[in-house]
């Protein structure tokens, strides 16, 4: 009997405000084939109140590539428990409320930071919690490298 | 003339003394008011990040009491519960309501009342016109707090928070609910430094007490109190 492949999604969230940035870094081709690569099949975003909407990988033509990964992007959700439970890997703004709902439930988290906030201050949370061991973080324009050299195993 | 201008000054002087002895209060001097009937708590919900942190603050006083099995319930201690939301901040009002139904209602739970006030201050909005915004949030907190007279008020920021304690703080330089207690608990966002209106908390002695998650911020700001993360 063939053993069904077990699903592996990506969730990517801004919080309640907007972190066009973040959507952005995502809406690209190259940094989906990365997320196959690495044998994810579903990608769900949560844009938030931002103006910026995925054009590149929500019309793909490539057929082969909207087999290999279900894309679908949202603008907010009521609660994020379900959607996180779910997850194999949450790329997160900064913000408190998100990363630490994220990490109570043991999801491998890549920290992407806000730098357009005032006093900067989604740095420090990042920082510390990497220091911790218990995140990676990243700034918008560094996300596919970091998806790249990310390793769930290695957070705690 | 002169007369006039001496009494201003004593005016002025005797304002100026009350706001000193109100800010250097020392916060273990008058204990939490508690009348027969309970006491009434005053929770002031920023958004998004907050809330949800809000949420987990105001859940913790609930399991502390299972642990300890005191009869002292949060509900016992603040069966007054007033809620103080941003206009248009439905998603925190969702939130508040949900804690409410779910994990703290039924039986003699007490009540809890729903207020909303304009906006001190947007994400991403201009310090300058910040000052203007927080006027007009500061007039309509007023009129909460006058309204609700809590025995003590529960905050985690962000802006929103500041106009209700500064309500509360001129109402006690001038002897209104002079007993209010102020516990402003810093995000656990902040692990270095403290936000503006944990820095005004802090540094003008708004609250009468400043909670901090991270050990470094409690050795930054030692009249703060450190009582560990709540995630």
């Amino acid at each position: 009997m063939k053993k069904k492949k077990k699903k592996k999604s990506v969730f990517v969230t801004v919080g309640t405000t907007s972190f066009d940035a973040l959507v952005e870094a995502m809406d690209s081709e190259e940094l989906i084939q990365t997320l196959i690569e690495r044998g994810y099949d579903s990608l769900t975003i949560q844009r938030g109140r931002g103006t910026y909407l995925p054009k590149h990988i929500v019309t793909s033509t490539s057929s082969e590539r909207s087999s290999a990964i279900k894309v679908q992007v949202v603008e907010f959700l009521p609660s994020l428990d379900a959607i996180l439970k779910e997850a194999s890997l949450v790329i997160s703004h900064a913000g408190a409320g998100s990363v630490f709902e994220s990490l109570s439930l043991g999801k491998p988290t890549l920290v992407v930071v806000n730098e357009s906030l005032m006093d900067n201050h989604q740095v420090e949370l990042a920082e510390t919690l990497a220091s911790l061991g218990h995140v990676a973080w990243t700034k918008p324009d560094g996300l596919l490298q970091a998806l790249n050299a990310f390793d769930p195993n290695s957070l705690i | 003339m002169t007369q006039n201008f001496g009494v201003f000054l004593i005016i002025i002087v005797v304002l100026f003394l009350r706001t000193v002895r109100v800010a250097l209060s020392s916060p273990s001097s008058q204990k939490l008011k508690r009348e027969s009937d309970g006491a009434k708590l005053l929770v002031v919900i920023g958004s998004g990040g907050h809330t949800a942190e809000m949420v987990h603050i105001l859940r913790s006083f609930l399991s502390d009491e299972k642990k300890t099995k005191k009869r002292d319930y949060f509900s016992n201690v603040f069966p007054k519960r007033e809620y103080i939301f941003a206009v248009s901040d439905t998603t925190s009002v969702a939130k508040i309501e949900r804690f409410e139904r779910e994990e703290v209602q039924g039986g003699t739970n007490g009540e809890y009342r729903n207020h909303f006030v304009p906006r001190a201050r947007e994400v991403g909005q201009s310090y300058f016109t910040s000052v203007f915004t927080t006027l007009l949030a500061f007039w309509h907190s007023w009129r909460v707090y006058w309204k609700t007279k809590p025995d003590a008020i529960l905050t985690n920021g962000p802006g929103t928070c500041v106009p209700v304690i500064l309500a509360c703080f001129l109402g006690k330089v001038f002897g209104y609910n002079s007993a209010c207690k102020v516990m402003y608990v810093e995000s656990v966002a902040r692990t270095r430094r403290m936000s503006l209106s944990g820095r005004l908390c802090y540094g003008l002695r708004l609250a009468d007490v400043v909670f901090v998650m991270w050990p470094e911020l409690k050795e930054k700001y030692p009249r703060s109190r450190y009582c560990g993360r709540i995630y």
